[in-house]
């Protein structure tokens, strides 16, 4: 809800709408010509009665008293961005119309975040806010407004700003399951010969070949020219795919902590890669994605875009990010042949199903279960252990559709989980192959 | 806001020594024997409300308190309720007020010391007039503090309509 009010320029920001109730002026006013007239009634004297009437005068001028001030909060930087453990400084300053109000601002504590005053005046307040945990946190200003000479007071409250903390995500490199990639270049080997620099094989010089690729002592020893094949590297696209569905509270609510970190390590690390990466969030309001894309920018869009951060995420825009409906993960959102790694608790059928959608329109698909107990506090051990069976023939059944699944428990590093996948994911292509 | 900071709150500390002086008819010879103790409670309470706002409050209170004692005569009871009115208003005034706004004040103020001088001027023919004086007293009172109460201030005031850009 930004505005610009008519008139001056520096007078843009939020407006502020404030709850008017009487003054401490009006209040003392009021208890000491109620006392006084009391006691003129009382002790029947008049006197008090031409004492109390000027400060009934002063009570009656808020008819004639001029409009109250118009007043605007504005913050910046809005949102501030951080990540988790670090500080960003919010400005806060108001401006009013008529300029020269007294007006007095005051920054609200954020729940979940540290607020610490960096400089506190009237019209202008620094905060550093910092968080230990990510997600969104709005910055509440608070105003109090005078009006009608004094006799009336207003506060308003506005969220001027917003900070956004990001996770904090381990640097290990996580490792991606391989599929049929395509034709860029990149850092990912693959079984086919190519210019790369990785030692494929040696085979006979047919014409054509480059002089260079010529591998001269092989060719001394037999003969006959040889030459060297390498495989060709190439670059992958890789779509986190985020659950947003709302979970049962309780373990399932705890987790969904590592499913942000999770999404942030492998988005970093394909980037740092060298890869595009893009991410589709589903549950909440519909599917929102942000279309894979090469580099350091990428990575703060990613994450804000998780956050539901993103300004202006309505239809398609130019950059890529879009938002729809429905419970399927839309095709603008995964290009063809991208590997989709799924951070989930896997409690809800809807996501289950686009997982399943995903795998059958040939994209890779692994999905990492970071639920690691069950979701019920306090039952039967046995009611525990019929549900990790249950779980474990739902791995089962997805992966025979063709979607792996790898659980992450709360001390296990991502990376390592994933090495599994990729493992079995190579195993069985090399089976297939043959 | 506690302290004297701003300018307005320079000039409420000799206001309210003026209200306190007036209402115990200090420095008009010769007086009520018992004036001293409420001057000097009044002092005291005035020199408080320098760093205490509430206190300011008492202080005009003991200005009536020793109205009531000290019996002054008319003249000085307008020049202490006038002066009590200023020091309330410039002790409660954090900034710079407009001069629309103090002007508008002085008037009102000026106004109804005015119209009370004038009526306790007039003589009292009437034999029923303690009987009438009373509720018309209350009645005044009530339809000056009616604007302040719960929220019939925010229905006066309107806003411009807002322009929208996000949905």
């Amino acid at each position: 809800m930004t505005i610009t009010p008519p008139g001056p320029s520096n007078m843009s920001g939020i407006a502020v709408e404030p709850r008017w109730r009487a003054s401490p002026l009006t209040l003392a006013l009021c208890s000491c010509a109620a006392v006084t007239l009391a006691a003129a009634m009382i002790g029947q004297r008049w006197q008090l009665v031409i004492f109390a009437a000027p400060l009934i005068g002063v009570l009656a001028s808020v008819v004639r008293q001029p409009p109250p001030p118009r007043v605007w909060l504005r913050g910046h930087p809005d949102p501030g961005r951080c990540f988790e453990g670090e500080e960003v400084r919010v400005t806060v300053t108001v401006s009013a119309d008529p300029p020269g109000t007294a007006l007095h601002l005051r920054v609200d504590d954020v729940s979940g975040a540290q607020v610490r005053m960096l400089e506190q005046r009237p019209e202008r307040v620094v905060a550093a806010v910092s968080a230990h945990r990510w997600g969104r946190y709005p910055v509440r200003a608070r105003v109090d407004v005078p009006a009608a000479g004094g006799l009336m007071t207003g506060t308003g409250a506005v969220d001027v700003a917003e900070v956004v903390v990001f996770p904090l995500a381990p640097p290990e490199s996580t490792v991606l399951p391989h599929g049929e990639m395509r034709d860029r270049l990149g850092t990912h080997l693959t079984a086919n010969s190519g210019s790369g620099v990785e030692y494929a094989d040696i085979r006979p010089y047919v014409p054509g070949d480059q002089l260079r690729t010529v591998n001269w002592p092989v060719s001394a020893r037999r003969g006959r020219l040889h030459v060297t094949q390498r495989l060709s590297e190439r670059a992958a696209d890789v779509v986190v795919l985020v659950d947003a569905y709302p979970q049962p509270p309780g373990p399932a609510t705890e987790v969904t902590e590592r499913i942000a970190r999770g999404a942030v390590q492998v988005v970093q690390s394909a980037l740092r890669g060298g890869d595009r990466a893009g991410i589709a969030t589903l549950g909440g309001r519909g599917p929102r994605w942000l279309g894979v894309d090469l580099g350091r920018r990428q990575f703060y869009r990613v994450v804000d875009t998780m956050l539901g951060a993103a300004p202006g995420s309505g239809p398609t825009t130019p950059t890529g990010t879009g938002s729809g409906r429905g419970t399927l993960v839309p095709r603008p959102a995964v290009p063809p042949e991208a590997i989709v790694v799924a951070f989930s608790t896997l409690l809800d059928t809807d996501f289950a199903l686009a997982l399943i959608d995903l795998a059958r329109r040939g994209h890779p698909v692994v999905a990492v279960d970071v639920l690691d107990r069950e979701p019920f506090d306090g039952v039967d051990p046995l009611v525990g252990r019929m549900w990790s069976l249950q779980r474990s023939f739902m791995y089962r059944d997805m992966r025979t559709i063709g979607v792996d699944v790898v659980a992450w428990g709360a001390g296990q590093a991502l990376d390592q989980v994933l090495h599994v996948v990729a493992d079995h994911r190579r195993r069985t292509l090399r089976r297939v192959s043959r | 806001m506690s302290g004297p900071i701003a300018s307005p709150h320079l000039v409420s500390a000799p206001l309210g020594l003026l209200m306190i002086a007036a209402a115990t008819e200090i420095g008009a010879g010769a007086g009520h024997p018992g004036r001293w103790v409420p001057a000097g409670l009044g002092v005291l309470a005035v020199v408080a409300g320098i760093w205490l706002r509430s206190a300011a409050g008492l202080a005009v209170l003991t200005a009536a308190a020793a109205i009531l004692v000290v019996d002054p005569g008319l003249g000085f009871v307008a020049v202490s309720g006038a002066a009590a009115s200023g020091y309330l208003v410039t002790r409660h005034t954090d900034s710079r007020a407009g001069i629309e706004t103090l002007a508008t004040t002085t008037g009102f103020l000026l106004g109804f010391l005015l119209a009370a001088v004038i009526a306790a001027l007039l003589p009292a023919r009437f034999a029923w007039l303690p009987l009438l004086a009373p509720p018309l007293t209350v009645a005044v009172y009530l339809v000056v503090v009616q604007p302040f109460c719960y929220s019939s201030y925010s229905e006066t005031v309107s806003y411009p309509v807002r322009p929208s850009i996000s949905t």
